[in-house]
């Protein structure tokens, strides 16, 4: 699904140039749950936001369902984004003048899909992840946890391929980071694949495979084997 | 989708109150004037328009070089002429404008105003409405007389008009014999009485309208379609010749004004009633466009500031597909359903304050909904609008880059400089429309108060009968008023001042030929000999006349030279090479006809200073004051002693009607009149103030939300200084240190600006309040601005330096 060879991204300030992706090379097959992993600046969330086609590499290939991401225009890139990705970040960015399902909808009245559709998609995924009774509140107005519930309803109302999750228990309490690690399982079981970055290891066992970053470089790649909890790793 | 932009943009309007009423406000004030101000010039350019072939009737005009004459009137035998000569002229037609007349009915005398005497044409000409009476021969009998509907109310109430009599002066008896429909007000022309033309000959004598000397005639011409009427103009010249000899041309010419124009571009002398201006019409239209500009300048300014409210916003949508597009007409359509609430707010301001415009214009302007083009323009205008205000902070937001406003990157809260160049350029304008407020009103003043040359204050003027031989009627009325306590002193004039002077003719200096060249054209005033006294001018050289200077023989056949005296003004005296003291004792010779056999030689008995005889919109004339002459019309005025006029007004009255009774009473006191030269400009300045503190106000809102942005902005870095001890007055001072800058900034464009305008306008006046008169104003203006700018970001910075820090901190 994902391919990324050598892929680098720099800023560029006046005077100091920051190397965030450091030749990154990483393959993603359809149905992984990946989770990545490294301290604060090592290039993860960038690694998610140039996965996502939020932002552009300044180097290397990256391919996304078999066909180059590099050199699509804006308006195709957000085709891209809006057909196959669905996004989950850790400070929610819910719209917080639109109520629940105003928020769950948004995708898909970007993707035009006709109203009753909308509607049952919508009512659909908000019973699943159990927000449901919350329809026509704010985000204001609901929990840490609701939110991130939503967060989680919107990224998948339009039954996406990839789901790119940067940090989504990062500002919940224990209990509420396990629900929506497991609805994030659910997902994946279902066939979504899913890149979550993470701090947390427990978290992160979650994932079928562990990416680990330090400073813009993949440092190493464990597999769960999921059958024996035994881990494989491979030095890179 | 659709519904979701909807939402959104009514949740943002409702959650974000200061800042919709900001914009709402402001948008509305800028729509209304501008809806006020079109629906005026749109009844300005509306003048003329809906005469019978309007587009190809134009009005001659005459001008006259010597004495600088430029006339709306011409002598009557040239209308005729004109369509004799030119197979081209289709039709023509003219009207005398019959002032002085009174018409009474019985018991009932009035003074009539708007009375004329036309060519029967003239209803078939603009193709006048009848609503009784036959339009085609209704003046076909000299003493026949047509009335308008309010006219013939005014005489015969409700009774039918048609048949019955009108004694006109007490002298004729006019038969009615038509009715016609008011004439609307959008036309230059006013008349609402119409007698026969051939009316003058009966009165004013056999070859009245032979006469070139009389140029009071009206004269309309329908020209053929197509035709260019500088065809006609050309020809003018030959006509001249043709008709007055070769030298005509070097004292004369004639002109042609197309009808629809005379409104807004005529400003010539002896016009029917004041026009319009073009000037005008073009300076409210960009001021209302002013006022509307600043408040899409509030709606951009303070949508860029908040920006980083809308920032996450924009972010996600993005991540979830929206394209840059989608975004950019999102917050379009979030502009234009602001502007159309404005636009609701603004019709109904239009609809509470038209009726007040109206009255203060004194124009019939309507504004209705119910009319299409109205609903179309107004629509068209939110639009427009919209888009335009929206059309900066659309492309602003759009362009957000979801990676960096999610990560909660400042967005940036738009382009600072832009930002200041928009505050510079709300307060520039407004700073320029106060100090334009300024010099308006400082003219009016110094128009007011300037030393006129003499003493307009307590005079009561009424024009003396126009039959009656002027000694019959003026030295009794003269000794009956005198004898009251309370009236000072009444003289006798050909005009008085506050009037235009048109009156005049060539006069040479004792000894020299007549030509061309040595012809020297001064306005003449006639007056009495204590005219000077009655309104204390005072004399640079010699005297007033005396007693016995007041009747002079007319020259003769077997007398053709008389003696006469004359008192001329400062000008006068300089236009013959004389300085004041030169002046008195020479003598000016005034010739008495055409064929230049028969003179009055007058020696300058005084020289007085050039007083302002009309408005400060005329230069002083050079004029030359000699005996009163029964042809003209007079005017008597009466000084009333200081205190209450209202027993000497009574005596007057009294007086008048007992030895004047088939004239009706008719007076005003001068200053009042003085002050009715300046109307016009009295209402602009009015209004210019009115549209100026609006732009003033709108300017500020925006600078009120922009300062609590900033301020909410910064509670934190507030917060932070408190902290480490900065004090109240330090805080203040940092968030308003920045706008002082922008506002004084402003001041030096605004000053120039103004400056550049508002000396071109004074050019108007021929007398001007000097610089020094108004120069403090562009102080007074900056300091206002600077005012009103610090008391807005004051108590918005004052309530941030005052609040506990720890709140502010709290605030991440």
């Amino acid at each position: 699904m994902i391919e990324m060879h050598d892929l680098t991204k720099t800023y560029r300030t006046s005077n100091v140039e920051t190397t965030a992706l450091d030749g990154i090379n990483l393959e993603i097959a359809a149905g992984e749950f990946i989770a990545v992993m490294g301290p604060s600046g090592c290039g993860k969330s960038t690694l998610l936001n140039v996965m996502g086609m939020l932002d552009t590499p300044t180097d290397g290939r990256y391919r996304f369902l078999d066909s180059v991401v590099s050199g699509k225009s804006e308006r195709e890139l957000a085709d891209v984004r809006k057909a196959h990705i669905g996004f989950i970040f850790q400070s929610f960015n819910l719209i917080d003048e639109l109520s629940v399902r105003e928020n769950v909808e948004l995708p898909l009245l970007y993707q035009k899909s006709a109203g009753s559709e909308r509607r049952r998609r919508v009512d659909e995924v908000m019973e699943r992840v159990g927000i449901a009774h919350r329809a026509d509140h704010r985000p204001p107005q609901l929990s840490g946890g609701q939110q991130q519930r939503v967060a989680v309803a919107r990224a998948v109302v339009s039954r996406p391929e990839l789901i790119l999750a940067d940090e989504p228990t990062g500002n919940l309490d224990s209990a509420n980071g396990e629900e929506v690690l497991n609805l994030m399982s659910a997902l994946n079981e279902e066939g979504t694949t899913i890149v979550m970055v993470t701090h947390d290891q427990s978290h992160a066992d979650h994932a079928s495979r562990t990416v680990n970053m330090l400073d813009g470089r993949i440092l190493s790649e464990n597999v769960v084997s999921m059958a024996t909890g035994s881990e494989a790793r491979h030095v890179s | 989708m659709f519904r979701n932009y909807l939402t959104i943009a009514l949740r943002n309007i409702v959650g974000n109150p200061l800042f919709s009423a900001i914009n709402i406000v402001g948008l509305a004030i800028g729509l209304a004037c501008c809806v006020v101000i079109s629906v005026f010039v749109n009844y300005e350019l509306s003048y003329d328009k809906h005469w019978k072939d309007a587009d190809r009737v134009y009005r001659v005009t005459r001008d006259f070089f010597s004495n600088d004459l430029r006339l709306v009137r011409i002598a009557p035998p040239i209308g005729p002429l004109l369509a004799e000569d030119f197979d081209e002229i289709e039709d023509m037609t003219r009207a005398l404008q019959a002032i002085g007349m009174s018409l009474s009915r019985g018991d009932v005398s009035l003074f009539e105003e708007n009375m004329v005497v036309a060519d029967e044409n003239l209803f078939e000409f603009f193709d006048l409405e009848f609503v009784a009476g036959d339009r085609e021969t209704a003046l076909a009998v000299p003493t026949n007389i047509v009335l308008s509907e309010r006219a013939a109310h005014r005489y015969f109430g409700s009774e039918d008009p048609l048949g019955q009599t009108l004694s006109i002066m007490g002298q004729i008896d006019a038969t009615v014999t038509g009715i016609f429909r008011d004439l609307p007000d959008n036309t230059h022309m006013a008349f609402e009485v119409v007698g026969s033309i051939q009316m003058v000959p009966v009165m004013m004598g056999p070859d009245a309208l032979q006469s070139w000397g009389s140029n009071n005639y009206f004269t309309y011409l329908r020209l053929p379609p197509g035709y260019d009427p500088a065809d006609l103009e050309s020809r003018f010249e030959s006509f001249l010749i043709k008709h007055r000899g070769e030298n005509a041309p070097g004292g004369t010419a004639l002109g042609l004004q197309a009808l629809t124009d005379i409104h807004l571009t005529s400003n010539r002398d002896a016009e029917w009633r004041p026009n319009g201006s073009l000037a005008v019409v073009y300076t409210f239209s960009a001021v209302a466009f002013v006022v509307l500009l600043i408040a899409c300048v509030n709606f951009m300014n303070l949508t860029t500031a908040r920006s980083t409210q809308r920032a996450r916003e924009v972010g996600i949508r993005k991540v979830v597909g929206a394209t840059r597009g989608q975004v950019t007409a999102q917050f379009l359509g979030e502009s234009i359903l602001l502007t159309a609430i404005a636009m609701l707010l603004a019709v109904a301001i239009v609809e509470l304050s038209l009726p007040a415009f109206a009255a203060f214009l004194e124009k019939p302007l309507t504004f209705s909904l119910a009319d299409p083009t109205t609903l179309l323009i107004l629509l068209a205008g939110t639009l427009v609008v919209g888009l335009f205000a929206g059309s900066y902070p659309a492309f602003f937001l759009s362009q957000f880059r979801p990676v960096e406003v999610l990560k909660g990157v400042a967005a940036g809260s738009g382009s600072g400089l832009l930002r200041r160049g928009l505050v510079v350029f709300q307060f520039a304008t407004s700073i320029a429309l106060l100090i334009a407020t300024g010099v308006v009103m400082a003219q009016m003043h110094y128009a007011k108060t300037m030393d006129l040359g003499f003493s307009k204050e307590r005079n009561l003027i009424h024009a003396l009968p126009f039959f009656a031989d002027l000694w019959e009627t003026y030295e009794p009325l003269r000794v009956e008023l005198e004898q009251h306590p309370d009236i000072q002193s009444v003289v006798y004039s050909s005009r008085v001042p506050s009037m235009q002077n048109l009156d005049g003719s060539g006069y040479i200096a004792e000894g020299q030929q007549l030509t061309g060249e040595t012809s020297i054209g001064l306005s003449d005033i006639k007056v009495d000999a204590h005219w000077f006294e009655h309104y204390e001018v005072e004399f640079l050289a010699g005297r007033p006349f005396r007693a016995n200077e007041m009747r002079i023989a007319a020259p003769t056949e077997e007398n053709p030279v008389v003696k006469g005296w004359t008192v001329l003004n400062e000008s006068a005296a300089r236009r013959f090479g004389w300085s004041a003291e030169e002046a008195v004792g020479k003598v000016v010779r005034e010739p008495m006809n055409r064929a230049l056999t028969l003179f009055i030689d007058r020696e300058v008995v005084g020289v007085i200073p050039d007083i302002h005889f009309s408005s400060l919109h005329d230069e002083k004339k050079a004029t030359l004051y000699a005996e009163p002459n029964p042809r003209y019309a007079r005017y008597v005025s009466v000084r009333i002693a200081p205190g209450d006029p209202a027993a000497a007004v009574e005596h007057f009255e009294t007086v008048w009607q007992r030895l004047v009774p088939n004239e009706p009473l008719n007076w005003f006191f001068l200053d009042d009149s003085f002050d009715g030269r300046y109307r016009a400009e009295a209402r602009q300045a009015k209004m210019f103030a009115m549209f100026s503190a609006f732009a003033v106000f709108v300017a500020t809102l925006g600078l009120f939300g922009l300062a609590s942005f900033t301020t909410e902005r910064r509670t934190k870095e507030i917060g932070i200084r408190k902290v480490m001890g900065a004090s109240v007055r330090d805080i203040v001072w940092l968030l308003t240190s920045d706008f002082t800058k922008l506002v004084l900034f402003a001041n030096l464009i605004a000053w120039p600006v103004a400056w550049y305008f508002m000396s071109r306008w004074l050019t108007r006046f021929a007398y001007q309040a000097p610089f020094a008169e108004w120069a403090w104003l562009f102080v007074a203006a900056g300091f206002a601005a600077l005012a009103a700018a610090w008391l807005t970001i004051a108590t918005q910075a004052g309530r941030a330096a005052t609040s506990r820090p720890v709140l502010a901190l709290r605030y991440e």
